[in-house]
Order: C-alpha cells, then sequence, then structure tokens
C-alpha cells in the first residue's frame, strides 16, 4: 500500500506521456492540502474543467479529501476513483486525474470533449419521405440514436476497445431474447482476438469479420443511418458500432440486402416490388452486358438479329479500335471519369462530368474513334452500378471480369462465369445465413420481403435466413 | 462438420436437370430416325421405366434413411462386389460425361461459334465444373435452384413458339415393333436419370411427405420432355430426322424466328446452363464413385482423376461426337443395362430383405 | 513468386482468369468484330449452267453513315458445286460468308428440270442456314432477279423479304420455306409447292402502276365459265405501290423489274410439273382454313331486287371441316367450306343498292352462283394435281391419319400409286353465309 506524492505523480504521469505539448498539470493548495490535476487539454473541456472542478475546490468549505471531493465537493457527473495504473488510460479517455497528496488512490472527472458533427441525412443513403438522421463519427451520439429508436432494456450494448494505439471504442449491439446468443458470441470472440495497432474506421474491421477473409465480396452490412441499423437488430442481427466511425456494421449479411433500400420500406409495397425488380434487372444488366456485347461482337454474330447488326456493323466500320480494345477503351475512359468527379471539389466534378459526357462521348464518336453502340452500352452498365451503391465496388470488378470473360470467351464464357461465382457465393456462409439467400436456397418465408415484398402487416415472422431466437415479429 | 445435405426441392430440382439432360437436343433426332414419331412412345416407355427405378429409390431411402450407399452394399453384397458397382457407376457416369460433352460441343460448334473451339471449350466447362463438384453438393444444388426458373422459363418460351407454329398431330405408329424396341434399346444410354440419387442416398434430407415435392420436379421435366417430342414431331414430321437440335429447331423454323430477332439466343442462353448443370451432376457421380472406391483420396482428387481419364477418353477414343453416338448406340446400352436397371433391382431385393427382417 | 502461388493454390480460379489473360485476351483483343469481317448475306441466288452452278450473293456492305441504311451489293461466284460457288464468292469478297442472315433462296426455274433437292443439298446441311429461309423461284437466273429485287428496295423501299413474306402470308397463304421444300420431298408423294415470281420489264412510271398483267387476276370478267365471277387477292384491287396483279417496281427503264403475280409452281420428286396461277392457287386454298381475305365478284345479278348488278364480297372467315372414309373400298375425302362473306362493293343500275342492312344479306341465287365458282375453281386445281399427280393439298396426310389401313391396301391396289389421287372421289360442300 502506497500513499501518492502530488509532485512525483505528476512528473511521472507527464514522463509517461513522453512530455507531450498537450499534458497540462496543475498544483493546488488549500488548507494545507495540496492536489494536483493532470489531464490532455486537447481533448477536455476547459469550461467545464473551471466550472466543475476548479470553481467548487477554490471555494469549498469542506477539507479537501478524497471522499469529500468526490461526494460533496466536485460538480461533475462522471467521477471514479483510479489506481495509478489506470492514469494513463483515464487520461487518454478525456479524464482529468485529481491526485492528493497522501491518499492511496486519485479521482478521475470525464471531461471530454472532442469535437462532434450533428446528425445529417447521409449522402449514399438519401430517403424521398423516412427519417434523414445519420450516423455521426461520435460513438456516444450513435448510441444515442440507436436507443432512441429502440427503447427498451433489451437493446444490449457491449464495449471493448481495439487498437494498441487507437484504443478504439467498438460496442457490440443486439436485442436480447431476438438475437442468437451464438452470433454475439462468435463476434464478440472475433473481435477479441484482433490484435491491431489501430482502427480507424468501422471498415477496418470487416475483414476480420467476414467468414471468407479474401473474398472479393463483401459479407458484413454497412448502414449509415440509425433507422435502418435497427430495423436490422429487430431482424435478429448484430450491429458494431465503432467510434470515429459513421458506418455501423452488421452480421449475419447477403447480399440481397444491398438489393433493399430503406425507401422500400417507407412507401407502397407494390411500387417497392416494381423498383426492387428493376433493381435487381439493373444490377444484371451491369454486370455483364458489357461482356454480352462483345461476345455478341466478336463471335455471336448470328444470333444478333439483322437490324441490330446493321447498326453495329456501320457504326464500327473504319474504327481504328478492335471491338474488345474499343470496349477496353470505353471502360476506362468512364471509370477515370467516375474517380476524377468522385475526388474533384463539387463545382469541378460538374464541369468534368460535363467535359465527359460530351467532350470524350460525343466527340469520340464523331470523331471515328468509338462507335455509339459501344458507348451507350459500357454508358449503361456503368450507371446500372449506383442502382445498388453499396455494392459498385464488387460489380465494378465483376463488370471487368466479364468484359475479359466475355470478349475472351464468348457467351460460353459468360455463362461458365455466371455459375462459377454463383457456385462461389452459395460456398459464403455468413454467420450461418447462406449468402444467396432467400433464392438460392429458397426460403419461402422470407421471400416476403424478396424482390416481391409484401405489406408489413402480412409479414408476420422475423426471416429465417438469419439464426434467432424469436421468429414472431407479429401478433 | 458441415452439413452437406439437400433438401426434397431441391433433390427434385437435380432430378429435373437429369430428365432434360441428353434428351432435349439430339434425341428426339435419333428416335425418328429409328421408330419415326414412335419416338414419343418410346420416351413415355423408358420414362415408366425410370419412375419404377424412383421408386425403388423412396423404398431404399425409407428404409436407411441415414446410411450411405456404400453401407448398404457392402452390408449385403460385399466389399469387393460393392467395390465393383462403384466402378461400373464411376465408367457409367464418365460416359454420361462424355456424351453430354461431344452433344453440346457438336451443338455449340455448329450453331454458336460455327468453328472449332475445343481448347475454349474445355477451358470455360472444365474449372467450371471441377469447382462445383469440389464446392460440394449442396452449393451445386443451390446454383441449380437459382437458374431452376430461368432454365424453366428459357425452355417454356421455346415450347409456347413451338406450339403457335405446330402443325397438327405427328403422324403416330408407323414403326414396326422390332424397330420400336430395337431403337428403345439402341438408346437407353440417355436414361439412368435416378441412378444418381441412389449415389447420393445419404446427402438427401427429405421425409416421407416430400416425395410429392420431389415428384412434381419430376413429372415437370418428364412433361417437359414429351411435350417438346411432341412438338418437335408434330412441327417437323418428316424431316425430323434432319434436325439436330431439339430445343433450338423448335424455334428456328418459327414465323416469329428473325422476324422479332434471333429467338434462337433463348434456346442457346438455356442451352448453355443447362449443360453446365448436367455435366457437374455426372462428374460429381463420377467423384462420388470415386470417393467410395479410393476411402483414403478425397474429392480433389477424385476431380483431377476425372479431368485426365475424361480428357484422354475424349481425344482419343471419341473425338468426334458421331464417335460417341456409334458408342451410344453400340456396347453403352449393356453398360446402361448393368447400370440402370440391374442396379436398382440388387437394391430392390436389399429393401424387400430389410422389411422381412423387419 | 512465392505469394503469387500461395494466392493461386488458396483459390485456383484465379489460376485459370490467368491462362484465360494470357493465352485468349491477347488473341481475342485484335479480333475484328464478325459484322465487318464476315459478310452478310441477306438473300442467295442459283443458276446452274452446263453443270456449272453460279451462286448470286445480296451481300450487306458495312458503310458508316448517320442513318444506318442497308447497304447491299450483288456478288456471284461460280463452282461445281453451291459450296465451291460460295467459296469462290467469298474469295471475291475477301470475307467469310455469313448465312445466318439470308432470309430468301432464290432459284431460276431451269434448276427445277432436274432433280433440285440435289442442287440445294448443301443449304438443307449448312446449320447456319435457318429452317425458315423461303425458296422461291424465278423465270430469269437468279442472279438478274436480284438485281431487281436490289433495285425494287431502292426504288420503292420494299425488300425482297418483306415482298416474299407478303406473299406467303396473304397470297399463297402456303409455307415455301426450305424445310417446307425438304418436308414435301420426303413425303410420301414427295410434292411441294414453291412461289414464283418473274421478271419483266420497266416502265417508265417508275413501277407504280396496278395494272393487270397475268391471269385476269383484278378484272370483271362476264364472260367466265361460271356466269361470270372472278376473285382476286385484297391487294390486287389496290393498286398501290407493292405486290400482286402485275404490280411492279424497278428502277429506271429498260431495266427489269419484279413482277409478283401470285404464282406459284408445283414440284413433284424434286422436279417442276406444273405452274399454277393465282387463280388455280385459290383452287388449292379453298379448303385451306387461312386462306382468307381474297374478294369474289359477281356480275350480271338479275332478280326482283337488282338489276344487271355487280357486287363484290370479301372472305372474312373460312371454316374447312375435311374427313375421309371408305365406302365400298373406294375412298371419299370430303371438305364441308363455310364461307363467311361481307359486301363490300355494289353496282347496280336501278340504284337499289342503299342502306347498310342489305350488305349484310345474301340472297339464296347469288349465294349458289359463289358456291358454284367455288367449287369449279377447286374442280380444276384438282385436274391439275390429278394431271401431275402431286398432291399439296394434305389428302395423303389425311387419309394416313383417319384411315391409314384401308389407304395402304388402296395404294397396294393401284398399278400406280402415285396416281393415287385419280381414284379417290372429292366431294365439296360449299356454304355462304353473311358475314
Amino acid at each position: 500500500m502506497s500513499f501518492l506524492n502530488v509532485e512525483k505523480t505528476l512528473s511521472k504521469v507527464k514522463k509517461e506521456f513522453y512530455q507531450t505539448s498537450d499534458i497540462t498539470s496543475r498544483l493546488f493548495k488549500k488548507d494545507g492540502a495540496t492536489l494536483g490535476f493532470i489531464y490532455l487539454k486537447s481533448i477536455t473541456d476547459g469550461q467545464l474543467f473551471a466550472e466543475a472542478i476548479f470553481k467548487p475546490i477554490s471555494s469549498t468549505k469542506y477539507s479537501l479529501t478524497l471522499k469529500h471531493l468526490q461526494e460533496d465537493i466536485l460538480e461533475a457527473n462522471d467521477i471514479t476513483e483510479v489506481d495509478e495504473s489506470e492514469f494513463v488510460d483515464k487520461i487518454i479517455s478525456g479524464s482529468v486525474i485529481i491526485v492528493i497528496d497522501g491518499e492511496e488512490k486519485a479521482l478521475a472527472v470525464d471531461l471530454l470533449k472532442y469535437p462532434t458533427r450533428t446528425p445529417s441525412e447521409p449522402p449514399t443513403s438519401p430517403v424521398i419521405m423516412g427519417p434523414r438522421e445519420g450516423f455521426v463519427e461520435d460513438i456516444k451520439t450513435n448510441m444515442s440514436l440507436m436507443r432512441r429508436r429502440i427503447a427498451s432494456n433489451k437493446l444490449v450494448m457491449k464495449q471493448m476497445k481495439i487498437g494498441e494505439f487507437s484504443n478504439t471504442k467498438v460496442v457490440i449491439t443486439y436485442i436480447h431474447g431476438i438475437t442468437d446468443e451464438k452470433i454475439v458470441k462468435k463476434v464478440q470472440e472475433r473481435l477479441k482476438e484482433i490484435k491491431i495497432d489501430g482502427i480507424i474506421d468501422s471498415y477496418y474491421l470487416v475483414g476480420f469479420l467476414q467468414e471468407n477473409e479474401n473474398s472479393v465480396f463483401r459479407q458484413v452490412g454497412m448502414a449509415e443511418k440509425p433507422d435502418i441499423v435497427a430495423s436490422k437488430l429487430l431482424e435478429g442481427k448484430v450491429a458494431i458500432i465503432v467510434d470515429n466511425s459513421p458506418i455501423v456494421l452488421t452480421v449475419p449479411f447477403i447480399l440481397f440486402e444491398d438489393l433493399q433500400n430503406s425507401n422500400d420500406y417507407y412507401t407502397n409495397h407494390h411500387y417497392s416490388s416494381f423498383i426492387r425488380a428493376i433493381r435487381m434487372i439493373g444490377i444484371i444488366m451491369a454486370i455483364v452486358s458489357s461482356g454480352m456485347y462483345l461476345a455478341l461482337q466478336l463471335y455471336h454474330y448470328n444470333v444478333l438479329p439483322l437490324n441490330f447488326l446493321i447498326t453495329i456493323a456501320d457504326t464500327t466500320q473504319g474504327l481504328p479500335f478492335t471491338p474488345f480494345l474499343e470496349i477496353l477503351f470505353i471502360f476506362l475512359l468512364f471509370q477515370i471519369l467516375y474517380e476524377v468527379s468522385l475526388r474533384l471539389p463539387s463545382y469541378l466534378g460538374l464541369a468534368t462530368s460535363v467535359v465527359g459526357a460530351l467532350i470524350l462521348g460525343d466527340t469520340g464518336v464523331k470523331a471515328g474513334l468509338i462507335s455509339p453502340p459501344g458507348v451507350i452500352i459500357v454508358a449503361v452498365s456503368k450507371i446500372a452500378l449506383y442502382l445498388v451503391p453499396q455494392q459498385s465496388s464488387q460489380v465494378t470488378l465483376l463488370q471487368a471480369i466479364f468484359v475479359v470473360l466475355g470478349g475472351s470467351l464468348g457467351m460460353l464464357g459468360i455463362v461458365a462465369g455466371m455459375i462459377y461465382f454463383t457456385n462461389y457465393l452459395n460456398k459464403i456462409d455468413s454467420y450461418g445465413s447462406p449468402y444467396l439467400a432467400p433464392y438460392s436456397p429458397r426460403i419461402d418465408n422470407d421471400l416476403q420481403d424478396g424482390i416481391f415484398k409484401e405489406n408489413i402487416a402480412d409479414m408476420r415472422l422475423r426471416p429465417e435466413s438469419f439464426k434467432n431466437k424469436n421468429k414472431v415479429r407479429l401478433k | 462438420m458441415k452439413d452437406t445435405t439437400i433438401n426434397a426441392r431441391q433433390t427434385g430440382m437435380l432430378c429435373t436437370i437429369m430428365i432434360l439432360a441428353n434428351k432435349i437436343f439430339l434425341l428426339p433426332a435419333l428416335l425418328y430416325e429409328g421408330a419415326k414419331s414412335d419416338g414419343f412412345f418410346i420416351m413415355i416407355m423408358l420414362f415408366a421405366i425410370e419412375l419404377c427405378v424412383l421408386g425403388v429409390f423412396f423404398l431404399l431411402k425409407s428404409k436407411y434413411p441415414n446410411n450411405t450407399l456404400n453401407f448398404i452394399l457392402e452390408k449385403h453384397i460385399g466389399k469387393f462386389l460393392s467395390k465393383i458397382i462403384y466402378i461400373v457407376l464411376m465408367v457409367f457416369f464418365l460416359f454420361k460425361t462424355l456424351l453430354a460433352y461431344s452433344v453440346v460441343y457438336a451443338y455449340l460448334k455448329a450453331q454458336v461459334y460455327q468453328e472449332e473451339f475445343a481448347l475454349l471449350a474445355l477451358i470455360c466447362i472444365i474449372p467450371v465444373v471441377n469447382h462445383a463438384v469440389i464446392s460440394g453438393l449442396r452449393v451445386f444444388s443451390r446454383t441449380i435452384e437459382l437458374y431452376f426458373y430461368a432454365i424453366c422459363t428459357g425452355i417454356f418460351i421455346c415450347l409456347v413458339v413451338g406450339l403457335i407454329n405446330s402443325q397438327g398431330m405427328p403422324f403416330f405408329f408407323r414403326a414396326t415393333p422390332s424397330e420400336f424396341f430395337l431403337t428403345s434399346f439402341k438408346h437407353i444410354f440417355s436414361f439412368g436419370d435416378f441412378i444418381f440419387l441412389f449415389l447420393i442416398i445419404d446427402k438427401i434430407k427429405i421425409e416421407k411427405k416430400e416425395y410429392k415435392t420431389v415428384f412434381k420436379f419430376i413429372v415437370l421435366g418428364i412433361a417437359i420432355v414429351l411435350i417438346l417430342f411432341y412438338i418437335f414431331y408434330s412441327i417437323y414430321q418428316i424431316t425430323a430426322f434432319m434436325h439436330n437440335s431439339a430445343l433450338t429447331d423448335i424455334l428456328s423454323v418459327s414465323l416469329q424466328f428473325n422476324a422479332v430477332g434471333r429467338l434462337d439466343v433463348i434456346a442457346m442462353v438455356t442451352i448453355m446452363f443447362l449443360s453446365f448443370f448436367e455435366l457437374t451432376i455426372f462428374a460429381f457421380g463420377f467423384s462420388e464413385g470415386f470417393c467410395n472406391v479410393f476411402h483414403k483420396l478425397n474429392r480433389t482428387y477424385s476431380v483431377v482423376v476425372f479431368d485426365v481419364i475424361f480428357m484422354c477418353v475424349y481425344f482419343i477414343l471419341v473425338g468426334r461426337y458421331e464417335n460417341m453416338l456409334l458408342y451410344n448406340e453400340s456396347w453403352l446400352p449393356y453398360l446402361s443395362l448393368f447400370a440402370n436397371y440391374l442396379i436398382p433391382i440388387l437394391l430392390f431385393v436389399i429393401a424387400i430383405l430389410k422389411r422381412r427382417r423387419n | 513468386m512465392k505469394n503469387a502461388f500461395k494466392k493461386i493454390k488458396h483459390n485456383p480460379m484465379l489460376f485459370v482468369f490467368v491462362l484465360i489473360l494470357i493465352f485468349f485476351t491477347p488473341a481475342a483483343l485484335f479480333i475484328p468484330g464478325q459484322g465487318n469481317a464476315c459478310s452478310v448475306i441477306t438473300a442467295v441466288g442459283i443458276d446452274k449452267q452446263n453443270e456449272e452452278y453460279e451462286i448470286s450473293l445480296l451481300t450487306f456492305i458495312p458503310t458508316p453513315n448517320q442513318t444506318y441504311l442497308e447497304t447491299n451489293s450483288i456478288v456471284a461466284g461460280k463452282g461445281d458445286s453451291i459450296a465451291a460457288a460460295l467459296l469462290n464468292a467469298s474469295l471475291t469478297l475477301g470475307r467469310k460468308i455469313c448465312l445466318s442472315h439470308a432470309k430468301t433462296t432464290v432459284v431460276s426455274t431451269s434448276l427445277l428440270e432436274n432433280n433440285i433437292s440435289q442442287d440445294i443439298d448443301y443449304l438443307g446441311r449448312v446449320a447456319s442456314l435457318s429452317e425458315n429461309t423461303i425458296l422461291i423461284c424465278t423465270d430469269a437466273s437468279a442472279k438478274e432477279f436480284l438485281q431487281a429485287a436490289q433495285s425494287l428496295e431502292k426504288d420503292i423501299g420494299l425488300k425482297l423479304e418483306e415482298l416474299i413474306n407478303y406473299n406467303v402470308g396473304s397470297v399463297y397463304v402456303t409455307d415455301t420455306s426450305l424445310e417446307a421444300f425438304f418436308k414435301g420431298y420426303y413425303s410420301q408423294t414427295g410434292s411441294s409447292i414453291l412461289g414464283y415470281l418473274t421478271l419483266g420489264e420497266g416502265s417508265s412510271d417508275g413501277g407504280k402502276s396496278g395494272e393487270g398483267s397475268t391471269g385476269g387476276d383484278g378484272k370483271l370478267d362476264a364472260e367466265d365459265e361460271v356466269s361470270g365471277y372472278t376473285s382476286s387477292q385484297p391487294s390486287t384491287s389496290s393498286g398501290g405501290g407493292q405486290s400482286s396483279g402485275g404490280n411492279s417496281s424497278g428502277g429506271s427503264q429498260g431495266q427489269k423489274k419484279v413482277l409478283n403475280s401470285g404464282e406459284v409452281v408445283l414440284i413433284k420428286n424434286g422436279k417442276k410439273v406444273a405452274q399454277l396461277n393465282s387463280e388455280e392457287l385459290h383452287g388449292i386454298n379453298v379448303i385451306n382454313n387461312k386462306a382468307i381475305g381474297r374478294v369474289i365478284t359477281v356480275s350480271d345479278i338479275h332478280n326482283e331486287k337488282y338489276k344487271d348488278a355487280t357486287l363484290t364480297y370479301k372472305l372474312n372467315n373460312k371454316r374447312v371441316n375435311i374427313s375421309t372414309k371408305f365406302e365400298n373400298g373406294h375412298p371419299l375425302f370430303r371438305a364441308d367450306v363455310i364461307l363467311g362473306l361481307e359486301l363490300v362493293e355494289g353496282k347496280d343500275e336501278n340504284s337499289s343498292i342503299k342502306t347498310n342492312t342489305e350488305f349484310s344479306d345474301i340472297p339464296p341465287d347469288i349465294a349458289l352462283k359463289i358456291e358454284q365458282y367455288v367449287k369449279k375453281s377447286f374442280a380444276d386445281t384438282l385436274k391439275i394435281l390429278r394431271e401431275n399427280k402431286t398432291d399439296v393439298i394434305g389428302v395423303t396426310q389425311t387419309f394416313e391419319m383417319e384411315n391409314r389401313k384401308d389407304f395402304r391396301k388402296f395404294l397396294n391396289s393401284l398399278d400406280d400409286p402415285d396416281d393415287f389421287l385419280n381414284f379417290i372421289t372429292f366431294e365439296l360442300i360449299v356454304r355462304v353465309q353473311p358475314d
């Protein structure tokens, strides 16, 4: 048992922070008692420090003992007794350590203050009619957003820290009584096993949570809005909220989730079904149309109707590129344009799209470098990609693969590719959920929220694609 | 251990794919050549026999719900004979694959690629089939489940267009009994669809009440084949022997063909999907036999051995699909007799014996 | 390198993809589009002179233009066989020949003097040529015909296949495709029908005349054997820019033009045995369910209601019921035809045709005349069929379906089974009713 010496303790802690410039310490003496304060001023609320700690201490009539300070003097909410070994952890999480001479323990007062932004509508998941709040970088705000939506004692949030240096807070969220505990346990185990220097964004965890780590296909759901996460929790999934990231991860994940959009749930279900069917067609078009066009042009012109063949042959006659090179060229152009418009400031981005569309498209055709059908096919496939923005990176890769397959092997190559990728996806088992459910294997109950969505009043059971304890959602 | 079982619906779909295999491209023309339009009745007769084999399967499954075929055979006829049976089944499925591949290759060469594309076909088909077989029955059954209705829709479109253009009834009862039975015998190798089910008997998770589901898909498969035969014979009648790809040819003669675009692209894509699945099932049949003969070797070895034997036999023995057709009509029917009919009879006896003991 | 192997071991399909990238993609990068590398043939013409075939190909030539029009050219090749001739044509073109879009095959009638099935064997075998490719013949050479067809399209925008499709659907009402030819050829009777188009001299009016040029089609003929009844297809009276009744098209003066008179030729065992004009073709089509739309004009009508009236009826629907039977060992072919007619035109000296209600009525005397006319038309054509021993009206088929045993016995009893039509009794019952 050792008693603290304020000056020595302060200098020791300072040393542990390698004399960083934002570590601040202060000695305070009153009525023979010596107090020492040490904190990181970059993450501590200075005003609160003055009002909740300094002012009460200087004006108090009580003697400055640990007990009085904790119970009578300090006007802060979160005060904990800490050992010397916990000082560093507490300081980096925004607490002010109050060391009292001759006491065994010190006090840590949480005065953390980060710059935070207010919840706003995320750019990737806008809705026409529906809640517009999105997650922010602050984990506390995100947790409160979740609590607001599921105001139940059964909403469980378990916190842990990952990252040797970043010490990032990660909260595993689920609804007790709905979510299968085995999934929660599996997630916890996987997260505990992570020995990494830092977690900068939630995406860092995706690779660790996926069952098939090297897969092109993401096996973890990502949501930017609390209403989406709340609905997923109600389906029996586990959400992982990561500090400093506005993206919340959910597992288990099936591919079809990305084809569902929060808009679908805030509008007429007939319309939703129609839009989902369009989305489905669009995504298939996005993946195979360029490759198929190439295959038809290079190998199977005989199955093209004569009028189409005439148009294609007329427009491609005299072009300097062969069809394969032409499609690769247009493909590359579109991808460059996309990347440029993504990085440039919005006012310049608009200019780039105009230049891209007008100069590269129109002039390219007029100059006889590329053919109009080629531009249309690639443009359609590139636009259709964004029907499901969450899948855009994977679909872009698939597009490229199918262009190579279609161009090199023809239609047989495309069919082979489709079957291979379906087999590959069918092998993926995300926390016990078949990746292509509810269509492969067909799960009759889940078809109610498949391409053809049913009315919410008819969706009585939770999805069977995910393991959950409580099947009934509507009594 | 990972669950590798398949459900009743997936079993039914596998059955439908096997029923369609080797029957909707070349067989209608071959049967016409031998038995005129009465090829239609040959199909009915052989399907009836197939349904008996299916009955044997259901009986065996109800007697041995969780046992492997290997266990059942070894228990009753000993290790040596059961290995012989597996080897016969391996050869049976190898030649089934060869026949399916030769016919599809010939079709794609004539109608789709219009030139030799042996290497291209191999690099498209072999890796995908291998991957599917290694991934396991459950994985490719799920894939079949995803594309099943697309394939059915493709065939359905072909049938509807064919039906619109059909011209009355085909001339039936023109073949003599000897022509009829000889042609039936010559082409029994195209049957034997349900033998595969015996090989995977332990992997089929099915309750007695679900037999109906499997049966529904089988009826669908048989109905598709019979309707196609009927339409094909009613469209072409006398010239049916000239048309080597029934599914495509019932489209290409239609008035809609060329007018609204080349409709055969529908048949073309359907045939491609169907072929991949057929070849996967047959290759899996071989692999299953191999794994039971050589217990110590895993599925990857079976796939490698299959590839080597397949390519050697194809390039050395078969070469052209006409040679395969020659085998199909000469010695393969005898192999078929053994695999298609004798093995089910043996298993029927085994199932009956179990009932008596009980 | 080690890492690469590890990756490949982990995912062998990556290896396959690399193989594709190495062995297939580089070659594919430089393959030209097949639409440009191959010659797309839209029509094939076959001529034969001194045992040498000449193949003429109406070929699509890809031309960069903004209107995406089909630019055609005719290329010919000669050879001992059709395959050799095609190869020679291909050499001339400098491209591979693609027959998959050929919708029409034209043969000159000189080929029909011998068994044409031998000549077009190649077309039956080649997989790329679709089964529904139309097979027609012409009096001139096929090459000239294709040239005329080319100008037909140039002048009035009518493609050859459009003209023929119109004929097949509305004039011949019989399938004249390659498949239909082979079907007829391999049938028990070896009989089939081929469409027939003629070439004539061009006129200065640019081919817009609608005058009748053949077979009395489209004009009233009171001197007709059955008290002045004639019939014609709807198009013949249209006088428009296309189709039958001598409707013509063509280029400048002097150039040959395609004349569509709705004629067909009868083929027996691959050889031409007779040529039917449109009137005779109607005779065949009397018992053809699908053959509707023709107009029947009845002139010289004198009764209580009309005085010297001429009434034109349009055949709107038809029901045909065919049955066969054997009576005392003698075959009887019976066709029960119900014609639904609509009065579409009427001329009368008394101007008694005034109201619409009259149009739906067909007086018994007129009905009788129409019935007689239809029967005569059928009888005339049957005479030709009997003379040429060609069964293109499905007599054999019907007997085979309904009375196979008796029919076979009947055929065996004949000295010349091919001549069976002469020994069958035909009974045609025609009923006329307003539509």
